[in-house]
């Protein structure tokens, strides 16, 4: 019985020398929150220069504020993700903490040069999760600086960015959310690469830096979301230009508002929709193995939000020449998408999937000659729009007045 | 043995727990692609068929341990050394599984740098005292903590779909290799992880207190957790996709991680842990705990004398298994075909065939008694 009590003494002993906490817990004061990561390409040192948005806790939380700017930024060079991190650590008094990275910036010469390495680190490591999001820099501009801009609404600019695109792609449909695993996936889609949003700095890129930047009702520079990159496997081929990123965005299905713009025939004037909601569907017919019909279905509702002509819009007929010419402009965006893919010869609308979803045996012998055939790929168009209703008023007052 | 009893719920709840263990947790690869969920069901289907072997020894040998049975059925040497082998093939499983908990721990909770044998100490350690204090205190815990699991997994299961992340166009085309790469991989691995595995059931059965309710529960274990089991890896496929999916060394981790909800109920993959850590806990205690039944009654020690020296013994083995986690998994993936049908599929086939053949050689003779002596009315042996 002795012997087993002292057994048990022992026993708790290790115990209580295990319990006394997490073994490699750091404390929230000894860590420096990561909030975005810029990523340039340094020529002189032909390294990658990473820039570090950290948030500085003290000016978040209020009370222990000297004034200071919200985030700060560190920067540290390296050939590696990791060693530019491990770089740091002679600059920022604190543990660099990645598990709270909301946002990724990469530059445009990074990204003409091949995203395939940077990618590696961003997957693999345990605290970087996958839901960060992906941006691309515009030509001319420098991810370091997209992440040293300080943005008056919202303290922490990553945030602010990732909620920016958030907003947008509900409300114009011209990007959507890309994240880590997006752009793996979309980088081993065979003859695709991933499409990624782009961001710009408007207005001053120095002034947008400074805290001063938050102290004026308008602000000297703003980062702002802009059109979709194209990639081809892991390196940048292209910008799309506003409507090619709507349609876009349309083919892949994400869309969920956006405005349209239709000029009536016989100078009626002009009406502006909203599209609500929109289905798109993606079918290929492959009756020849050599020459696959990809078929787009769409299928938008629209509301009519403005309205400069004086139709009556109570007669069905007129609604149905409406619609008529919302589909032709349908079709307008989906083909400058359609062919701006075409052009850069990236298979970003993912048609190959369709394919190997229909036919996986079909698909298998196109394959190896998927990158030959995509560019002369016939795809054909079939939108059905709905316009469900006109918001609050019929027919425009418009209607009843008769200037000239 | 000494008398224990344990319900047909407790029973349910320890194989389902036994089952969700390392399978949720470790990637052994995707030989079948976007159809594993299809080869998961497959598995599962041929695990039924394994367990109805071990069923039915247990039918015609109730109360009785496994390695009571072999001595009965293969002699006096032969049946030891089966049985003794059974233990030393528990014990080194059991080690297995605690290197996979061990690193799943590591891997993604906070505990990077901390070394894999304070991990491992501590794992084994409670295992070590939950089975000091018997398979009945295990049997009830593992009724609480199937609760526990259903719980979180139905709630991950919400927070997923409501994420909108899941994609089921990434499991299309259903079959597109054809049947080949299933098939494969239901030989090589989802026979074998986990539902041969149940092997470790026989030694429990044993300890059933209602027989027939108690083989009810384990085919329902099978099948629940088999349609769970494929249900987690179509949802994993369809928001990783087939590529992330297989190069993640804990999927299921990496797809939780994905659910976020407008920036309020994220990072829900702790809870993951939680179950993954669970399911470990069991499927070490259940190996465990056969590898000490086997000996114990082997060797006539008490069996509670056995747990400290075996701590040791699977502490100790689990440190030198491997070097690295590649090399662990790899060695997983091949032991899996090769040393676990031996025990999970050849030996009860070998038994079961065994004694059929016994039972038709007494059937035989007492009919042929029956024909001597035309005149007894006693009911046939059969």
């Amino acid at each position: 019985m002795l012997k087993h009590r002292w057994f048990a003494f022992l026993v708790l002993g290790c115990c209580l020398a295990m319990m006394t906490g997490c073994w490699d817990a750091v404390e929230l004061n000894r860590r420096a929150i990561v909030s975005g990561i810029g990523i340039d390409w340094m020529e002189s040192k032909s390294q990658y220069l990473i820039s570090f948005q950290t948030v500085v806790a003290d000016e978040i939380s209020g009370k222990a504020g000297r004034g200071a700017t919200p985030t700060s930024v560190y920067q540290a060079s390296g050939k590696t993700v990791i060693e530019a991190m491990r770089n740091t650590s002679r600059k920022v008094p604190r543990i660099i903490s990645l598990a709270h990275t909301g946002l990724i910036v990469i530059s445009d010469d990074v990204a003409r040069n091949g995203i395939v390495d940077l990618f590696d680190y961003l997957d693999r490591d345990s605290d970087i999760r996958l839901t960060a999001e992906i941006l691309v820099a515009g030509k001319g501009q420098r991810a370091e600086e997209v992440v040293a801009v300080l943005t008056p609404i919202g303290k922490i600019t990553a945030f602010a960015l990732a909620q920016k695109i958030d907003l947008t792609s509900r409300q114009l449909s011209e990007n959507f959310r890309v994240e880590v695993d997006d752009v793996i996936r979309g980088m081993l889609t065979p003859g695709g690469g991933p499409i990624i949003n782009g961001v710009i700095i408007e207005g001053s890129k120095e002034g947008a830096a400074k805290k001063s930047n938050l102290e004026s009702a308008k602000s000297d520079g703003l980062a702002v979301i802009s059109n979709l990159a194209v990639f081809k496997g892991g390196k940048l081929k292209g910008w799309m230009t506003k409507e090619e990123s709507r349609g876009t965005v349309w083919i892949r299905d994400k869309m969920q508002k956006t405005p349209l713009h239709i000029k009536l025939e016989n100078g009626q004037g002009e009406v502006a929709f909203d599209v609500m909601r929109s289905k798109t569907r993606i079918e290929a017919e492959l009756q020849d193995p050599l020459q696959p019909i990809i078929r787009i279905f769409v299928e938008p509702n629209l509301s009519i939000r403005e309205v400069n002509s004086s139709i009556d819009l109570r007669d069905p007929h007129t609604m149905k020449i409406l619609e008529e010419a919302v589909n032709k402009e349908v079709v307008r965006i989906l083909k400058k998408a359609v062919e701006k893919s075409k052009r850069l010869d990236s298979d970003i609308l993912g048609f190959s999937h369709v394919i190997e979803r229909t036919k996986p045996a079909v698909w298998r012998e196109l394959k190896d000659r998927w990158d030959v055939i995509y560019p002369r790929i016939q795809v054909e168009y079939q939108v059905n729009s709905v316009v469900r209703n006109s918001q609050m008023r019929d027919r425009s007052f418009k209607h009843d007045i008769h200037i000239e | 043995m000494e008398k224990v009893r344990i319900s047909p719920l407790q029973f349910f709840s320890l194989l389902v727990l036994f089952q969700f263990g390392t399978t949720l947790v470790v990637n052994l690869g995707l030989q079948a692609g976007k159809d594993s969920w299809i080869a998961m069901l497959i598995g599962m289907i041929m695990g039924l068929l394994l367990f109805s072997m071990n069923a039915f020894l247990y039918s015609l040998f109730p109360d009785k341990l496994p390695t009571v049975y072999y001595r009965i059925l293969l002699g006096k040497y032969l049946g030891g050394f089966v049985g003794l082998s059974y233990g030393v093939f528990y014990l080194h499983t059991a080690s297995r599984d605690v290197v996979d908990g061990g690193l799943l721990v590591m891997a993604s909770a906070a505990l990077k740098e901390t070394p894999l044998l304070i991990v491992n100490l501590i794992m084994v350690m409670t295992v070590a005292y939950v089975l000091g204090k018997g398979i009945e205190v295990l049997a009830r815990t593992a009724l609480i903590f199937l609760a526990v699991v259903l719980i979180i997994g139905g709630f991950s299961l919400l927070v997923i779909l409501f994420a909108g992340i899941v994609d089921l166009q990434r499991l299309l085309p259903v079959m597109g290799e054809g049947t080949g790469p299933i098939l494969k991989s239901v030989v090589e691995k989802n026979i074998h992880f986990p539902f041969a595995e149940l092997i470790v059931a026989t030694v429990l059965m044993p300890a059933l207190n209602q027989k027939k309710t108690g083989i009810k529960a384990g085919y329902l274990a099978i099948l629940f957790c088999g349609v769970m089991l494929a249900q987690t890896s179509a949802i994993t496929i369809s928001v990783l996709g087939t590529n992330i999916t297989e190069r993640s060394v804990f999927p299921l981790l990496t797809m939780v991680g994905k659910a976020n909800i407008s920036e309020f109920i994220e990072r829900t993959e702790i809870l993951v842990v939680m179950v993954l850590i669970i399911g470990v806990f069991f499927k070490i205690s259940l190996y465990y705990y056969a590898a000490l039944m086997c000996t114990s009654e082997l060797f006539k020690i008490p069996y509670k004398k056995l747990i400290y020296p075996y701590a040791v013994i699977i502490l100790g083995n689990s440190m030198v298994l491997s070097r690295s986690y590649s090399e662990h998994l790899m060695k997983g993936s091949k032991y899996l075909y090769t040393v676990l049908p031996v025990f999970t599929i050849v030996i009860p086939a070998v038994l079961v065939i065994l004694v059929m053949i016994r039972i038709l050689v007494r059937r035989m003779k007492s009919k042929s008694k029956s024909r001597s002596e035309p005149n007894s009315n006693s009911s046939p042996a059969s």
